[in-house]
């Protein structure tokens, strides 16, 4: 039996203020994660997230929490709107710039008009650092959904070595390529890599086609035009005049990209992010050069140079915007859109591409700084992936009937295009 | 007496039913992964869901209409009808030897019973790639053999005939591997006194193979041919990345037809309908092939 002489007032107090401690802790902590705010990035290539991972965002950032996931760009759409009827949609995702249609349609994406007040207000300079295409290309009928901060041209890219030895001066028009291609192949090369296969969506096709003056009407491509007839009559010029491979319909993009990078042939349209591996094997300025591709003779000035992009886009019950704004802006960084893009695809963020940095990786970056201040994204439309079908079915009849009158090709595929969007 | 009858009549109850007992959790299980698919698969063909038109309004049959109706349909059909039709005959016909040749070796069984199955367990995509590696590319081994003999170099891939040749043979290449367990697992339990006795009776080993082998084995001939059409009509993973469905549309089987549909057009409800024609294909040729089997046991 205790005494009463036990009684320690000092032994009482000290354990009243440990719990004090203790529990205040307890509380404080509760209340620092009830208050933190948990953003969620589906990002579309493991590539496209900053080598940091967030570390450096983290500790600017104590009350906000970023969680990555990689959810592949061709899978990003569906599995947007899956998780969104499902009421489980990441804060922020990385979809293909053609994405963005469906998911406006099905209302899975908020307006950020106000988040980019915010942005100007707090930092216009970085805003304004960003080409217009990063805005345009998340973007539909005027109404911003967030931001591109990655956006890869196909840039037509020749052999500059064999292009010297044959005399020639670099091709301006698309029947220069084909002048080209003629002497390459009669040196026993691959005159001009070209995608014939479905592997893919028929992009490099629309790059050349709007290259060559190619419109497109509430984002769907004319094909039965000027453009479109030449368009499919050089792919048949390619095959009846053997200037591609004879598996063309079997090519996709690695056996396109390994046939120029392996030193057999001598032109072909290739993304920027090709470009490092390409410089591996044969030397810029000396080997092979790129640049816009060329245009359609007597069609200059219709010339475009097409780029994909991939925004990231904000969703419909995403967190705040002051949070979405913060994490925004530190994937729009100069010095993490520079290293991104000095591993993988190329930005938007036009400082990057003075950098020594990046340059130094790059060194071809300074001299393709211009014309990635002048491209032009891609139109898309919700219907797009069939379009795309339609336009695969006539590059490869084109392709497997080099005779055929290119017109009559354009024209037939054009009509099912038209039945399909209602037009 | 009574009670005797009645714990009698009572073990007699639970000696049957145990193993539905013991199956029920695995039944409920299916019923509740597969089964919930597929309803869902049934009502949302028969509805409207596209992500570019708002709502999801009711349509009945339409979808099926509208999908028997288009070329791109019809076309698929007809192309997965070659495809699992060829598969079956040349599979089976793979599977059933390699099964008689396992079944008939002696040294190192277990080692070659399991180089055997290593087709089945290289993954969909991988097989893909390996045979895109066979038959294009400038060192493709198959295009240099056809050149060295004097025939055309283009790569198969790009002919639209031999495209589907291709996905064919890798389709058999990567599915036959099961059907041979299945067989030699049959081939297995036939009484050897069978043989025995059927050479005692001077029967050539064309007659042993017509008149004991094959009937013995009628149950899994069935199962291997359910099987061979079964991953058939729904292979997917060796084709997309073997030809994308091309050249043109050559091989562009029912299971890519409706991932085109369903995952890049975002037309759920009309790949719902294509899932529901492949299921209802499936079970009808479940139902063939286990009748003529269960006939073929009655005849035997």
């Amino acid at each position: 039996m205790k005494r009463l002489g036990d009684f320690k007032p000092l032994n009482y107090a000290r354990t009243a203020v440990c719990a004090s401690v203790i529990f205040g802790s307890t509380l404080g902590a509760f209340v620092t994660t009830a208050s933190a705010q948990d953003i969620t990035v589906w990002f579309g290539r493991e590539n496209f997230i900053p080598a940091d991972a967030f570390e450096t965002f983290h500790s600017e950032n104590p009350g906000i929490t970023v969680t990555t996931e990689v959810v592949r760009l061709e899978q990003a759409v569906a599995d947007t709107l899956r998780a969104t009827q499902a009421g489980r949609a990441p804060d922020i995702i990385q979809v293909p710039a053609d994405g963005l249609a469906p998911l406006v349609a099905q209302g899975a994406v908020r307006d950020v008009s106000s988040l980019l007040e915010m942005w100007r207000a707090d930092d216009a300079a970085s805003l304004d650092d960003i080409s217009s295409v990063g805005l345009d290309m998340a973007s539909l009928e005027g109404t911003p959904y967030g931001m591109t901060l990655y956006a890869g041209p196909f840039w037509y890219t020749y052999r500059k070595d064999w292009l010297a030895a044959a005399g020639m001066d670099a091709p301006k028009t698309w029947e220069d390529v084909l002048a080209f291609a003629r002497v390459a192949k009669a040196d026993g090369h691959t005159g001009f890599a070209v995608i014939g296969s479905r592997a893919h969506d028929p992009v490099w096709f629309l790059s050349t086609f709007m290259s060559m003056g190619g419109q497109f009407e509430n984002g769907v491509p004319q094909l039965d035009s000027d453009a479109g007839h030449y368009l499919l009559s050089f792919y048949q010029t390619l095959v009846r005049e053997g200037l591609t491979s004879t598996d063309v319909l079997a090519w996709d993009s690695g056996a396109m990209r390994t046939a120029f990078i392996g030193g057999n042939a001598a032109q072909s349209l290739l993304g920027d992010n090709i470009y490092p591996t390409l410089n591996e094997s044969l030397a810029w300025g000396e080997q092979w050069d790129g640049g816009r591709p060329p245009a359609r003779p007597g069609a200059e000035s219709e010339a475009r140079t097409m780029t994909l992009g991939w925004p990231f886009i904000v969703t419909k019950d995403a967190a705040e915007d002051a949070a979405i704004l913060k994490v925004l802006q530190y994937l729009a960084k100069a010095e993490n859109v520079g290293e991104v893009s000095a591993r993988y695809q190329p930005g938007t963020v036009l400082s990057v591409f003075a950098s020594d940095e990046y340059n130094a990786v790059k060194p071809w970056a300074s001299a393709f700084a211009g014309e990635f201040s002048n491209l032009t994204p891609l139109p898309t439309h919700p219907r797009q992936s069939q379009i795309y079908q339609i336009l695969l079915d006539s590059m490869q009849e084109a392709l497997t009937n080099p005779d055929a009158d290119a017109a009559g090709i354009a024209a037939k595929h054009q009509a099912a295009i038209n039945e399909l969007v209602g037009g | 007496m009574a009670d005797t009858v009645k714990r009698a009549f009572r073990d007699q109850l639970i000696e049957r039913m145990t193993p539905y007992i013991l199956l029920f959790p695995a039944i409920a299980l299916v019923a509740a992964v597969l089964g919930y698919a597929v309803v869902r698969g049934v009502m949302m063909s028969f509805y409207q869901i596209e992500v570019w038109e708002p709502g999801q309004p009711f349509v009945g049959l339409r979808n099926y209409k509208d999908l028997f109706g288009s070329s791109g349909f019809r076309n698929s059909l007809a192309i997965s009808l070659i495809f699992v039709g060829a598969t079956i005959a040349i599979g089976l016909v793979m599977s059933l030897v390699h099964a008689l040749v396992l079944n008939q070796i002696k040294f190192a069984r277990a080692f070659f019973r399991a180089i055997a199955l290593i087709p089945y367990l290289v993954s969909g995509v991988a097989t893909a790639v390996m045979w895109r590696f066979l038959f294009t590319g400038d060192n493709a081994i198959v295009t240099q053999i056809s050149g060295a003999l004097g025939l055309s170099t283009v790569s198969w891939l790009a002919d639209p005939d031999k495209a589907l040749m291709v996905i064919t043979m890798a389709n058999v290449w990567f599915i036959a591997p099961f059907a041979t367990l299945i067989l030699l697992a049959g081939l297995q339990t036939i009484d050897p006194e069978l043989y025995a006795a059927a050479d005692i009776d001077g029967a050539s080993g064309f007659q042993k193979f017509i008149h004991i082998t094959i009937p013995s084995i009628i149950p899994m001939l069935s199962l291997a041919l359910m099987w061979l059409s079964f991953a058939s009509f729904n292979m997917f993973d060796i084709v997309l990345p073997l030809t994308g469905g091309g050249p043109g549309r050559s091989t562009e089987v029912l299971a890519v037809y409706m991932y085109q549909l369903a995952f890049r057009d975002l037309n759920y409800s009309t790949g719902a309908a294509v899932m529901i024609v492949i299921l209802v294909i499936n079970m009808a040729l479940s139902a063939v092939f286990l009748r003529a089997a269960g006939r073929a046991q009655n005849d035997k």
